[in-house]
């Protein structure tokens, strides 16, 4: 056309030319329309088919599409909801929903698998998962929203059982932890109440334990929400209780609406009182025994599911056996003490009569000094002023008075010096043996000058810790045996001597005497333990006893160590002076 | 000496008194020994109440010899008695007991007795005590003054 006019021939030909591409055109168009009816026609049927729910909204959030996925899952018909606001979003996840529909209108980002919950048609909500992609016309604005949604009611629900097992197991696992603990019943009971309460939806969960010989129960532990008249410590008669004997045959007794029951026992009276609509008592047996129960109080009449169930009887099981040990922990505890106690109260009465049989014999001792002094007084008078009115026979038999009244008062003061020992507290202090010794020997002068005794007393004599005058005693006493039972003919030779050991101290008291057979070497510390008669050796049985007494009360020890017919040593072991600095002890 | 010298034996035990009286017997000085049986007569006496009002029968002592365990009134209650009165607290008590517990010997102390001597068994041992006495205590001390 670039030369301008055109012939007729050309403009027919043209024309003709015109007409073939038109009929081209038309048979595109048809085709595309055919190919466009037969896309969507599929996308139709795909829709449709789905298995998951696909809605479409207009940008005001209008419904333009549900297909029958979606009525399955929300129980609405596409004639209930195309044209109007998508009628499944709940409440709180409104303000969500509105703003990824302004997202998406103003060109934001698609969702893809955001898991948020939604609402079936009766009510109940739906866990799922949302993918959007926006419809965009030619010009690019966005004239519909794609919503893809998956139901996640099933995953969710395994998670969470899953979750629910693990609490189970660490519920349990707490539980195994207090038996191992083996604290006290309260204790236990108290810790899995709070434990289970978080797996089983109740307002009051309580464990209650069964005492049958006094018809009685009583509830150990509560778990409540608000104030209760039936807190731990309650006592009741199990006839206040409800249908116990349930329990006995190891079942599972519910009341699933109180409001419902003809006539309630007290106990549960007072439960309905409280609000509680529904409970169910779950028995604690340990070695088919039934101990006491585990009981959930629900204010609603959301019944408690068979998983609820099965955890509260899991939960009885593990804590009946926790609290019969702890139980019989206490038990075993209970009885160590009152068996200690016991020991303790014999101890005390042991003391108290030997207290009473030492002041007994003290006072015995004490009273028989005044009829003994008058017995020899007055046999004394009679001997010395009435002598000339008396016979040989008379006046001897009068010195006999006298001289076993004289052996009568040495015995009596022994007896004195014996029981006197322990009744005043010892405190021990630093003590100097030869300080001891000195006066002993002083007194003891005239008889080793009679027996041609040498006395041989060590020059380095250590300090002991002891008592002055109870180990003048038990020096005098141990003195007075080595001049006594002395071989005859054979003038006693007595050395005294001492070495500190440590933290102690040894005196050793050696004789040349009699000896004293091995069989012996325990019993003459004894009180009138004699191996000879008083014409033999005079003594009155009492020396050495108060030697062995006194040594005990010093925290000593003493033995003798002696061969017959070569004598004897007398072993005193004393506890030794510690010096200050050693004994503040870094 | 000027006048003779009174001694009151405080003393439940007949045959203590006795060999007492006797022991004294045997002493050198003239006494005059007054014996109370028991503690109230021993208050009654150093009191001068009812029958012991008068003091030419029984003038206040030089020495009261004084055994402490007594049925109802005990020598520790006579003792206390006699040291906190004002005419009676400078004559010298002398306790003659039986005892030699720690908390009797304390006691006897501390409520002022001026000495404290154990009966002996034997009679020479109680001879000799109270020639001890009568040396020390009516002969060497020399006594309070003479209260009007």
């Amino acid at each position: 056309m670039s030369d301008g006019l055109s012939t007729p021939e050309a403009l027919q030909a043209e024309l003709g030319e015109l007409r073939s591409r038109l009929h081209h055109l038309e048979q595109d168009r048809e085709r595309v329309e055919r190919t466009l009816r037969e896309r969507t026609e599929m996308l139709q049927a795909l829709i449709h088919a789905a298995p998951v729910a696909i809605d479409m909204l207009d940008p005001q959030g209008n419904v333009l599409l549900w297909n029958p996925a979606a009525e399955r899952l929300f129980g609405w018909t596409a004639e209930e909801v195309l044209g109007r606001p998508l009628p499944m979003v709940p409440d709180d996840k409104q303000a969500e929903f509105r703003c990824g529909l302004r997202e998406l209108r103003e060109g934001g980002a698609a969702l893809v698998e955001v898991e948020t919950r939604r609402q079936r048609k009766d009510g109940t909500p739906i866990d799922i998962s949302l993918s959007t992609g926006a419809v965009r016309n030619e010009q690019g604005q966005v004239i519909g929203v794609l919503g893809v949604i998956r139901d996640l009611t099933r995953r969710k629900g395994l998670e969470e059982s899953l979750r629910r097992y693990g609490e189970r197991l660490s519920t349990l696992h707490a539980i195994d932890q207090a038996i191992l603990l083996a604290r006290s019943p309260e204790a236990i009971a108290g810790g899995a109440l709070g434990h289970l309460r978080r797996l089983v939806p109740c307002q009051r969960a309580s464990v209650v334990l069964f005492d049958p010989d006094r018809r009685e129960m009583s509830i150990l532990v509560v778990d409540v929400e608000g104030p209760t008249r039936l807190g731990a410590g309650t006592v009741i008669p199990l006839s206040d209780f409800a249908r116990a004997e349930v329990l006995l045959h190891q079942e599972v007794l519910q009341f699933p609406d109180l409001d419902a029951l003809p006539e309630r026992s007290p106990f549960l009276e007072q439960l309905r009182r409280e609000g509680i609509r529904r409970y169910a008592s779950v028995p604690m047996v340990v070695e088919g025994k039934l101990i006491g129960a585990l009981n959930l109080s629900s204010r609603e009449l959301v019944p408690f599911t068979v998983e609820h169930l099965s955890v509260a009887r899991e939960v009885a099981d593990q804590l009946a056996i926790a609290i019969e040990q702890a139980r019989l922990h206490q038990e075993v505890e209970r009885r160590a003490r009152e068996q200690e106690e016991r020991v303790a109260q014999r101890t005390t009465q042991l003391q108290a009569a030997n207290q009473e049989l030492e002041a007994f014999a003290y006072s015995v001792s004490h009273d028989l000094r005044a009829p003994l002094r008058a017995i020899s007084g007055f046999a004394q008078i009679i001997a010395r002023r009435h002598r000339a009115s008396l016979n040989e026979e008379g006046r001897h038999y009068f010195e006999n008075i006298i001289e076993a009244g004289e052996r009568m008062g040495r015995l009596i003061d022994d007896l004195l010096a014996y029981s006197r020992l322990g009744r005043r507290p010892v405190e021990p202090r630093p003590v100097s043996l030869r300080e001891v010794l000195a006066p002993i020997l002083k007194d003891l002068a005239r008889q080793i000058q009679e027996a041609r005794a040498d006395i041989a007393v060590a020059e380095d004599l250590p300090e002991v810790r002891g008592d002055a005058t109870l180990l003048g005693q038990v020096f005098a006493n141990l003195l007075t045996n080595a001049l006594t039972y002395r071989r005859r003919d054979v003038p006693p030779r007595i050395t005294l001597a001492a070495r500190a050991d440590h933290d102690h101290v040894l005196v050793r008291v050696a004789d040349n005497g009699i000896g004293i057979p091995a069989e012996h070497h325990d019993k003459i510390f004894r009180v009138f333990q004699r191996l000879h008669g008083d014409d033999e050796y005079p003594g009155t049985g009492i020396g050495l006893a108060i030697v062995r007494k006194a040594v005990d009360l010093l925290g000593g020890r003493v033995w003798v160590e002696s061969t017959v017919g070569e004598g004897s040593v007398f072993c005193v072991q004393l506890p030794a002076v510690v010096s200050p600095l050693v004994g503040a002890g870094a | 000496m000027s006048r003779a010298v009174h001694i009151l034996l405080v003393e439940d035990n007949r045959m203590d008194v006795e060999l007492t009286l006797d022991a004294f017997r045997e002493g050198r000085l003239a006494n005059t020994i007054h014996v109370a049986s028991h503690g109230q007569l021993a208050l009654d006496y150093l009191f001068g109440r009812g029958d012991h009002a008068d003091r030419h029968r029984y003038p206040l002592p030089d020495l009261i010899l004084l055994d402490l365990k007594m049925p109802g009134i005990d020598g520790f209650e006579v003792l206390r008695q006699v040291k906190q009165a004002p005419i009676l607290r400078r004559i010298p008590v002398v306790i003659l007991t039986s005892s030699r517990e720690e908390g009797d010997r304390a006691l006897g102390y501390d409520r002022g007795a001026n000495s404290y001597l154990i009966k002996p068994v034997s009679f020479d041992g109680f001879l000799d005590i109270v020639r001890k006495v009568e040396d020390y205590w009516l002969t060497i001390n020399v006594g309070p003054p003479e209260t009007e």
